[in-house]
Formats: structure tokens, sequence, C-alpha cells
């Protein structure tokens, strides 16, 4: 039995934010969902209620029992788990992850 | 009986003579995977056997294993009043071309009655929507009449893309009616639910009964063992379309 099936998900940028989601067949509540975030990573791990059979193009397609989901994303910034937002709605789960703004500093001219 | 027909570096296998005036359903791996799971669900529900395949050098080369036999990946299912084409393996970018060609020219031959493309568009706010939304797209003026008198919401304006979008214009060519029933879909992800708003336009626009409640039932199921598929599908995609057709 494997448990760490990775799980469909996208990532796209807003202006100030990064919009990540992921497809979690299976999970119906999000007491189900841990979301971990440790320096420039996101990690998201989601355990099903039961096991459930899946089969991939790989390994022959032979179907393999199977109970969570485990994706990792990584940023090119250190993220400030804070300002991290998530729901999980229709079965999809959304993680906004607000871009670090760089505090700008005024030069003088001598 | 197997009869090979060659087309545009596409062969086509047909295991068994096909009647003329079949309707013809087109759900080739695309969008949310609206066509496939759509057209999986009426090869269930209505016993639909294989009666034809296609093989090119360019599909990738595998197929699908059951009870011990080899299975045609892309194949066209017929109970003799519908024949589907679908695909368990994503269509390459470089054989969109060739395979609508392919099934245009095959379908003409065939002398189908008309034929139907079920398919979805990616909307980002998927996400909010308990029921997705159907529009529709004709190649002719009486297709068109057809859908509105149907209550199946044309597509006013904007642009159709995939190998849909090249059936629908090659069928016109032909003078063979074709509609594209295209449902509000993720973007990337399969979408059962996209695929039931499908089928039921499609039982409009027929006139048959399609239960899709298992559909909607069998929907963790469906996401969970389409996740490869669509995956695969969603990069043939990006080379296929230019970026502003997405």
């Amino acid at each position: 039995m494997i448990d760490n099936v990775e799980p469909l998900s996208e990532i796209y940028e807003t202006s100030d934010s990064y919009i990540l989601t992921i497809d979690l067949p299976f999970i119906k509540d999000k007491n189900q969902i841990e979301i971990y975030v440790k320096e420039n990573e996101v990690e998201i791990v989601a355990t099903m209620n039961k096991k459930v059979y899946w089969s991939s193009f790989e390994g022959l397609g032979k179907k393999i029992e199977v109970n969570k989901f485990r994706k990792k994303i990584t940023l090119p910034f250190v993220i400030d788990p804070e300002s991290v937002k998530a729901t999980f709605k229709n079965g999809i789960l959304m993680v906004e992850i607000p871009k670090k703004r760089e505090k700008k500093t005024k030069i003088s001219i001598s | 009986m197997v009869v090979h027909l060659e087309y545009y570096d596409v062969d086509v296998v047909e295991l068994e003579p096909l009647p003329a005036n079949l309707i013809a359903i087109e759900g080739l791996p695309d969008i949310g995977l609206v066509g496939v799971i759509s057209s999986f669900h009426l090869v269930e529900k209505m016993h639909m056997r294989p009666v034809a395949y296609f093989k090119s050098a360019a599909l990738p080369p595998i197929q699908s294993v059951k009870m011990g036999l080899i299975q045609e990946p892309l194949a066209a299912y017929s109970d003799g009043k519908l024949l589907v084409i679908t695909s368990e393996v994503p269509i390459p970018a470089a054989l969109v071309k060739n395979l609508s060609r392919t099934i245009a020219d095959w379908f003409y031959e065939k002398r189908i009655a008309f034929a139907v493309s079920i398919n979805g568009y990616p909307t980002q706010r998927r996400i909010e929507i308990q029921k997705p939304e159907v529009v529709s797209v004709s190649n002719s003026e009486k297709g068109l009449e057809i859908l509105k008198e149907k209550g199946i919401k044309p597509l006013e304006e904007g642009f159709v893309a995939g190998i849909f979008a090249e059936l629908l214009s090659l069928l016109k060519d032909r003078n063979i009616d074709a509609y594209a029933i295209i449902a509000e879909s993720f973007p990337t992800y399969p979408d059962p639910g996209a695929a039931a708003s499908a089928l039921e336009a499609l039982s409009k626009l027929l006139d048959i009964k399609i239960d899709v409640q298992e559909l909607l039932e069998k929907a963790d199921e469906i996401r969970l063992n389409l996740k490869d598929l669509s995956a695969r599908t969603t990069q043939n995609k990006m080379e296929a379309i230019p970026s502003m057709y997405r």
C-alpha cells in the first residue's frame, strides 16, 4: 500500500499573490486536510476516510490501495505562514499565498 | 469482419459493418475530460460495443488491458443508434489535425446523420459553481435553429479551439450538420459535474433519456482514476493551442 498519491494541482499568479488549487477527490471535510508551511515550501496532506483503489499509467496500471494525498510546492521566496489563507469547497482546496512585499528604501544622492 | 481504411496517417479498423444514419458523438480528451467522462458514461449505460478503432504512429504506445486482453484506447463504440468516439489516451498535439480529418472523412463515408462533440470550457470560478452552465455551437443555420428550439443556449461570440472546433469546420465542408455542447469546467481537473450538465443538454438535443445520477455519485472515483489522463491532456493542450485561445 502507498499513501502518498500526488493530487492534480494548479498554481497561478496574481499581482500580489500565488493561488494554488488542488483537486482532492474523496476528501469531504476541511478537517481531513493539513497544510504545513516551512520557509519557501507548502506541503499539503489530505487523508481520505477510506482506502480506495487507484491505477496510474505507470506501474502497468495495476490498482493500488491509497488513502492519502500529499503535495509539496516550492516558491521563490520565504512564506509568511500568518498571511497564508486556505479554503476548501466542492472538493477543491484553494491556498492563497501573498507575495513577499519588499520594502522600498530611498537612496539619497550625494 | 475487419475493414482497414487509411486516411491522413491514421488507420481506421472497422470491426463490423456500420449502418447509415448513426448519430456520432465525439468525446475525445480535452478540457476537464468532459467528453471522455460523458462518452464512457454513454458507452456503459447504453451497453455499447467497440465497432472500430483508430491507429497512428503518432499515438503513444499504450494499450489498456482488461481481463488479460488488450483494448484499443482510441475507439468507436455503438449501440446501433449512436456512434461514440473516445480515447483512454491523450491525443498528441501533432495528431489533432490529421485525426480530425480522418474522423470527418470516416463520418462522411459512413453517412452519419449528424455529429455532436461534447467538451468543456475552462472557468477559474468553477469552484463556486454547483451546476455548470452549457453553451452550444453549430456549423449550420439549421443546426442553430434546432439548438434554440431545444433550449440549449448558443454561444453568442467567442472562440472554440481543439479537435471539436476543427471537426465542426471539416464536417461543414462535407455538408454534415454538427454541434458542440460545451459545459463550464475546471480548466485542468476531470469534471464529472460538467459532464453531467453536458449529458443533460445532449439528452435534450437527441430526445433521449440519459441518467446522470450515477455519474454524480461516482464523481470522486472518476476524478481520481482520470488524474493521469487529465494531467497529460493538459500538457498536450498547452502544445496544441496558442495561449490566447486557451
